[in-house]
């Protein structure tokens, strides 16, 4: 077996395969430029600092942000999410959360509950999907700081995000961070027109960037603490990281290689968008309507398709979900299966103690691959 | 004149503002004097009047940079 023939159907975790230009420009910079920005004034620092800056631009512009300054990058959405958490949240602050958090941002704010900073709440489902104010009322408290909501579930694939809640939100004097790690690459954005204020990234997933790189987005000047303390390239004669954004949240030497194919990635998506959904709308209605006709698979989620991300997360009925997966890895085909690193999105779909196979498109899969793997579930569910 | 940024992401704002407007510039590094700011500024004998107007039109605002002669 050669690694060209496996068929990868789990791009919700990492998108397996890049647009080539994003690969040329990861090439570029390591070969060519080297350096990394801010740390020093020789000919490449500059080069890699003008190289950040266009990288900033990119993305402020993507997602509708207001300035370069207000773009931070981090590792991954994951430190970007515990960087605006532990930094914003203060004692005594209540926040929203939706029932489809990713782990990356529960387990930041059930720590910060354990240490007794805050309090939160889980708002049901049914308030992004039928836009019932009166049924969010209910959780608002006085101390009510901020919602969370996730752009689209990365075990359905629901996308929860709207407009109308949000501008409820802000009606409410309630900040919300959007957390786009699942979709940034598929649902366009306006941080501004969506009333969105604070919304991480990650470049891996559908943004066709590299790991490690991702980030955080504000509309206004970031004021809050750093998560980490170290070298800015600015002001290396203070004692902590001065008050200088975007700098002060990005101490230690950056991943450079990888914001630079982001930048590339997010172009090629602003050019190809229209195309890719276009497909990928395809695939994952072949995909789901093959599931759909196995008697014995029960699919969580998919009823308007337009609300869906190309995730689908089903089980077969009397099959351990993990015993799928091992059977679809022994042909070439790699799903996920389990929790997904979501236990409240289980906990909310009922698959708590059993989880899920998850099948994750992406534009550069092809029907026959789709075909393949529906062949084999058929085989599995004896369907 | 210097254009010293306390940030270098504004430097090359302020660098995509001039080269937008045909201003005549350079990026060199910070004065030793003024270590305390970034690596790099700007550098440009075009008239400090026009170029903090162009400055001040792009969103680049006086408190995030000082003049130097």
């Amino acid at each position: 077996m050669h690694l060209n023939e496996i068929i990868y159907l789990d791009n919700a975790a990492t998108t397996r395969k890049k647009p080539k230009v994003v690969y040329d420009a990861f090439d570029y910079y390591i070969k060519e430029i080297g350096a990394s920005p801010g740390r020093g004034s020789h000919l490449l620092s500059v080069l890699a600092s003008r190289y950040l800056y266009q990288a900033r631009k990119t993305v402020s512009r993507y997602f509708g942000c207001t300035s370069t300054n207000n773009v931070v990058f981090t590792k991954n959405a994951t430190e970007a999410a515990n960087l605006f958490l532990r930094g914003y949240l203060k004692k005594g602050d209540h926040v929203l959360l939706s029932p489809m958090e990713h782990n990356a941002i529960f387990r930041p704010i059930h720590s910060l509950k354990k240490e007794g900073r805050i309090d939160y709440d889980i708002i049901p489902l049914e308030v992004f999907r039928d836009l019932k104010t009166d049924v969010l009322d209910m959780y608002v408290k006085e101390s009510t700081k901020l919602c969370i909501i996730t752009l689209a579930s990365n075990i359905t694939g629901e996308i929860l995000l709207s407009s109308e809640i949000n501008k409820y939100l802000k009606s409410r004097d309630i900040k919300v961070l959007l957390d786009t790690a699942q979709g940034a690459g598929r649902v366009k954005l306006s941080m501004v027109n969506d009333n969105i204020d604070y919304l991480i990234f990650t470049a891996h997933k559908d943004l066709y960037g590299m790991p490690g790189i991702g980030g955080l987005c504000s509309l206004e000047k970031l004021d809050i603490e750093p998560l980490l303390q170290g070298g800015t390239g600015v002001h290396s004669e203070e004692f902590i990281n001065p008050d200088i954004v975007p700098e002060k949240y990005e101490a230690g030497t950056i991943n450079m290689p990888s914001i630079w194919s982001l930048k590339t990635g997010i172009e090629y998506i602003e050019e190809n968008m229209e195309e890719i959904i276009e497909k990928e709308r395809k695939l994952y209605t072949i995909c789901l309507e093959g599931l759909k006709k196995l008697k014995n698979v029960i699919i969580y989620g998919g009823e308007k398709i337009d609300k869906y991300l190309s995730i689908i997360s089903f089980n077969i009925d009397g099959v351990d979900c993990q015993e799928v997966s091992r059977q679809l890895s022994e042909n070439n085909i790699c799903v996920r299966s389990g929790h997904h690193c979501n236990i409240l999105g289980h906990i909310n779909i009922g698959t708590k103690d059993i989880g899920t196979v998850r099948v994750s498109l992406d534009y550069h899969n092809s029907i026959q691959e789709l075909e393949k793997f529906i062949d084999i579930i058929k085989k599995i569910s004896k369907g | 004149m210097y254009y010293l940024f306390y940030s270098t992401n504004n430097v090359f704002k302020g660098e995509e503002i001039l080269k937008d407007n045909n201003i005549d510039y350079k990026i060199v590094p910070t004065p030793v004097k003024d270590s305390v700011y970034c690596g790099v500024c700007l550098w440009s004998d075009v008239s400090v009047e026009i170029i903090k107007d162009l400055f001040n039109i792009n969103q680049l605002e006086d408190n995030s940079y000082e003049i130097l002669t």
